[in-house]
């Protein structure tokens, strides 16, 4: 049995060709399909090439998601942590947006969680500039809130620093 | 304002997405990145939504302590996240406060210590309470004693939003009696079915609390001679504050071997020894509150021997469910030794769980308990 291919058109008009399969773990692809029909491949306005591409990388990689397989499943996980290791920070966040807009769940899951693992080690300052998020608690605010999670910290748990010296 | 960025500003909504996945330490200190963060992280919702996600994947943290000390380590099943971290007792600086971890529900664990009162805490947030001891019931209890006839849980009723204590004192006369966070206050349970029980027999609970589908369950051993003894779950409903019926079919209910209660998934489970076989028996109720669906979950063959035991400790064979890590590990701590073992159902295998230097004499002490929990933001309001 012959599989059914999908054309995906990214937002730079650059082709990439997958099963359907594997489109369809896309539920904006699979709709897309459904409703339109497309001929000359299904267009992706809003997703450039360069992230489509690890789109269809992963969308291929997880075509056939083991069920009962042990050792399957842990090569597929070995695989998803190698997926992003060497992206940088722009295209983690592109691959959100992108997941996000495809509609993929085990993508945007991946995603989101490498995004919070890379947090875990961050200070407030660096999360903000991940983020490019301003600072917006005034002075005050922000004396009231340090003063409320170091009150916090004496009475709960340890301060990062006894935290990192307990960390191995 | 904002600067010209490479980073395209994500929306809120999978600033959220990202935040619910990421560890009640980072969100703690998350909250300080903007007024938006604080707002989205101290939101009822936010923090269901992250309890439920942390559930739902099964990310829970064990505590550890001893008389000196409490330990936390988080993610213990990661091969690169593992961090131990030492917090404060939550009693403050009086230390030597032996205390034992009762019932623990959504990052909250009911803790009750040698003397004075019992305290819930959220050891992730720091939040603590104590509450005000329910007449006469702590007096006696003692945290050494394997056996006692004071039994306690914790949980919540209709809604995450109440959470309860419930402490059944079994004395001469039976005391049921129920905390609620949202009244602030204790309430005698008096009814038509608690006579059903079997309070009037003699009876042991060895299992703290198990709280699963709404309700506290205990493992109690029912004596009717000094010899006849029957085993029962006991069930009391948080919501309408009622005790339930749970079915154990014969050869559990008959069972005289070494057992005890534990949580699988969302279900009950009952951890029997074979003294007999030399191994133990995990069974599970697949449907909840159905006698025929408890079958055989997996066995445990004959535990290994630990590498230096140090004490000679009478019950160092005998094993206790920590938790289930995922469909076939399971984290158990070897009663007496208190050494944690990870033992795979598939290869059949055991493997000793490496722990911070400063927690592995830990277990040499005569006074040690070891718990898991879901880190959690719920807050003791």
């Amino acid at each position: 049995m012959s599989t059914k291919k999908i054309t995906l058109l990214s937002s730079d008009n650059e082709l990439f060709t997958v099963d359907e399969e594997a489109a369809n773990q896309s539920l904006t692809i699979k709709h897309l399909i459904e409703d339109t029909e497309p001929e000359n491949g299904v267009p992706l306005p809003q997703v450039h090439s360069k992230i489509l591409a690890k789109v269809t990388e992963y969308l291929i990689k997880h075509a056939n998601e083991p069920d009962n397989d042990a050792a399957a499943k842990e090569e597929l996980k070995n695989w998803d942590d190698k997926f992003l290791e060497k992206v940088n920070h722009e295209t983690l966040f592109d691959l959100i947006l992108a997941a996000n807009y495809l509609d993929i769940k085990g993508l945007l899951d991946l995603t989101c969680q490498t995004v919070a693992d890379l947090m875990n080690g961050m200070s407030v300052v660096e999360v903000r500039k991940l983020f490019n998020i301003v600072n917006d608690f005034t002075p005050e605010d922000e004396a009231e809130v340090r003063k409320r999670r170091k009150r916090g910290t004496k009475t709960i748990g340890p301060s990062n620093d006894q935290a990192n010296q307990s960390n191995h | 304002m904002r600067s010209a960025k490479k980073i395209e500003c994500l929306p809120d909504q999978l600033i959220q997405e990202i935040l619910s996945t990421s560890p009640v330490k980072s969100l703690i200190q998350s909250s300080c990145v903007s007024n938006a963060w604080r707002n989205l992280i101290t939101d009822t919702s936010f923090i269901n939504l992250h309890l439920n996600r942390s559930i739902q994947r099964n990310k829970f943290s064990l505590l550890l302590s001893n008389s000196d000390n409490i330990y936390s380590i988080h993610d213990p099943m990661s091969t690169t996240t593992t961090a131990t971290t030492k917090w404060p007792f939550p009693y403050g600086h009086e230390s030597h406060n032996y205390y034992d971890v009762v019932g623990s529900c959504n990052g909250l664990l009911l803790i009750i210590p040698n003397r004075g009162c019992l305290g819930i805490w959220n050891p992730s947030t720091g939040d603590f309470i104590c509450i005000p001891s329910p007449c006469r019931s702590l007096k006696n209890y003692t945290v050494f004693l394997p056996l006692c006839d004071k039994m306690y849980g914790f949980g919540y009723g209709s809604n995450r939003s109440d959470y309860k204590i419930v402490s059944i004192d079994c004395g001469a006369a039976v005391e049921i009696r129920v905390f609620s966070m949202q009244s602030r206050s204790w309430k005698t349970i008096e009814g038509s079915n608690i006579d059903n029980v079997g309070f009037n027999t003699t009876l042991y609970t060895d299992s703290d609390g198990i709280f699963v589908n709404g309700a506290v369950h205990w493992l109690g051993s029912f004596f009717y001679t000094k010899i006849d003894k029957v085993k029962r779950v006991i069930a009391f409903d948080l919501g309408c504050e009622e005790f339930r019926k749970i079915p154990l079919p014969d050869h559990l209910k008959n069972s005289n071997e070494y057992s005890r209660l534990s949580i699988w998934g969302e279900s009950i489970c009952l951890f029997i020894k074979d003294c007999k076989e030399r191994s133990s028996h995990i069974f599970v109720m697949k449907e909840y509150g159905v006698r025929d669906s408890w079958c055989k979950l997996c066995t445990i063959p004959e535990a290994p021997i630990p590498k230096a035991p140090k004490r000679n400790i009478p019950h160092a064979e005998y094993w206790s469910i920590v938790c289930f890590v995922d469909d076939h590990k399971i984290l158990l701590q070897q009663k007496g030794l208190y050494n944690l073992f990870l033992y795979d159902t598939r290869s059949d295998k055991f493997v000793e769980l490496e722990l911070h230097k400063d927690i592995k004499n830990f277990f040499d002490e005569a006074y040690c308990f070891v718990c898991a929990y879901i880190p959690s933001l719920v807050p003791i309001k």
